[in-house]
């Protein structure tokens, strides 16, 4: 094999190189923008908001925070399980408008509503955070749920 | 030099694939961004709430005047309402630069063959920490209720039909029983509820002795408004 044709296939070997590093390096781009927060986060933020939605509009938050009955923590933790997709982890905290000389709010579930476990975290790969304000018959309560994948 | 062409064609089709994947993922961010954006969330959650509050306000308000009979208590319940929900939006949604400001229109026209509860609520709020300014919303939460007693040949109240419609003219299906109250006279009688739908009940008075007087009445429906109407035979 003459020497040019040799420069031909290690051009050729370097433009394969090349092209492949792109596809490589294009995926790993669209990864780090999912990461900071694209369009995966706000797939889990719209479902979060559509849940919590549901919930109240179906007058569920009414009966199990307007009652304050046992198990309301853990009814609404079955809610949430049955109704976000699976492989979803959650945690909801939810809190009273309560009145003193100023207005505070006030952690009022009893339990950790969540299907987190300390291993769970570590695999999280994508996390966010609906706040959700609900008036009822019970008050105002200010809803923090935090979703992740 | 030779052999510059094959590299260069390697590198212009590199540098296609990348910036065709960053085209496609922005694409992708901007046609969803609009629905999904944080503050698009805040802004729904408020809307929600206040649609909420409003009906909270009409229920509320029939409650209050049904038990002291004064609008001034009426006006000091939509006030309070008011000025909590408004003092709560910030703090729940701190860092947000959440204002809101509210109007409450309410009317209790009661005691009449016609009668109705309403309130109406318009917010505006802006979302200062999105740049996001007037959002506003009107909201009215309504129930009329009509009445109309029915004779018997014998000049005896047979029955009373009522017909319940909230906001926008929808009918009021699907009441329990006990969402009615009928007074002859000031006095409580039990009564058959029959559902006709289309908002229709019939009240069938049991104690088929009554001659006239005044008929008030009662009907609340899920969302806890109340309203009264009167009529006489």
């Amino acid at each position: 094999m003459n020497r040019s044709a040799q420069i031909r296939v290690v051009e050729a070997i370097v433009a394969i190189i090349i092209v492949f590093a792109a596809v490589g390096f294009s995926n790993r781009i669209l990864c780090m923008l999912e990461e900071w927060g694209g369009r995966y986060g706000d797939e889990l933020k719209a479902v979060g908001f559509n849940v919590l939605d549901s919930l109240a509009e179906s007058g569920s938050l009414e009966i199990l925070l307007g009652n304050n009955s046992i198990s309301w923590e853990r009814d609404l933790e079955v809610a949430l399980i049955t109704l976000l997709p699976a492989n979803t982890y959650f945690n909801l905290t939810v809190y009273a408008v309560q009145e003193d000389t100023v207005i505070f709010l006030k952690p009022i579930n009893r339990e950790p509503i969540t299907n987190l476990t300390p291993k769970s975290w570590s695999q999280l790969t994508t996390a966010t955070t609906i706040t959700y304000m609900y008036t009822g018959s019970g008050g105002i309560f200010a809803l923090y749920l935090v979703l992740g994948d | 030099m030779r052999g510059q062409f094959t590299l260069a064609i390697a590198l212009i089709l590199s540098l296609t694939i990348i910036a065709a994947s960053l085209t496609t993922y922005e694409s992708g961010v901007f046609y969803k961004g609009l629905k999904s954006k944080h503050y698009v969330y805040i802004a729904k959650s408020i809307e929600s709430d206040f649609r909420r509050l409003v009906r909270i306000i009409a229920s509320n308000i029939s409650l209050t005047y049904s038990l002291t009979g004064s609008m001034n208590d009426v006006l000091n319940c939509v006030e309070n309402l008011k000025s909590r929900w408004l003092s709560s939006l910030p703090i729940i949604y701190s860092g947000y630069g959440v204002q809101a400001s509210m109007d409450v229109s309410i009317d209790l026209l009661w005691n009449r063959t016609a009668s109705r509860t309403l309130a109406v609520g318009d917010v505006r709020v802006n979302i200062t920490g999105f740049g996001f300014y007037l959002y506003t919303y009107r909201f009215t939460a309504e129930l009329n209720l009509t009445v109309e007693p029915k004779l018997n040949a014998n000049h005896i109240l047979e029955n009373v039909t009522v017909r319940l419609l909230r906001e926008g003219g929808v009918p009021v299906d699907f009441l329990n029983p006990s969402s009615f109250k009928l007074y002859i006279n000031n006095t409580l009688h039990d009564v058959d509820v029959e559902m006709l739908g289309g908002g229709v009940y019939v009240l069938k008075v049991r104690d088929l002795t009554v001659a006239g007087g005044d008929i008030l009445v009662k009907a609340v429906d899920s969302r806890q408004i109340m309203v009264y109407a009167l009529s006489s035979i």
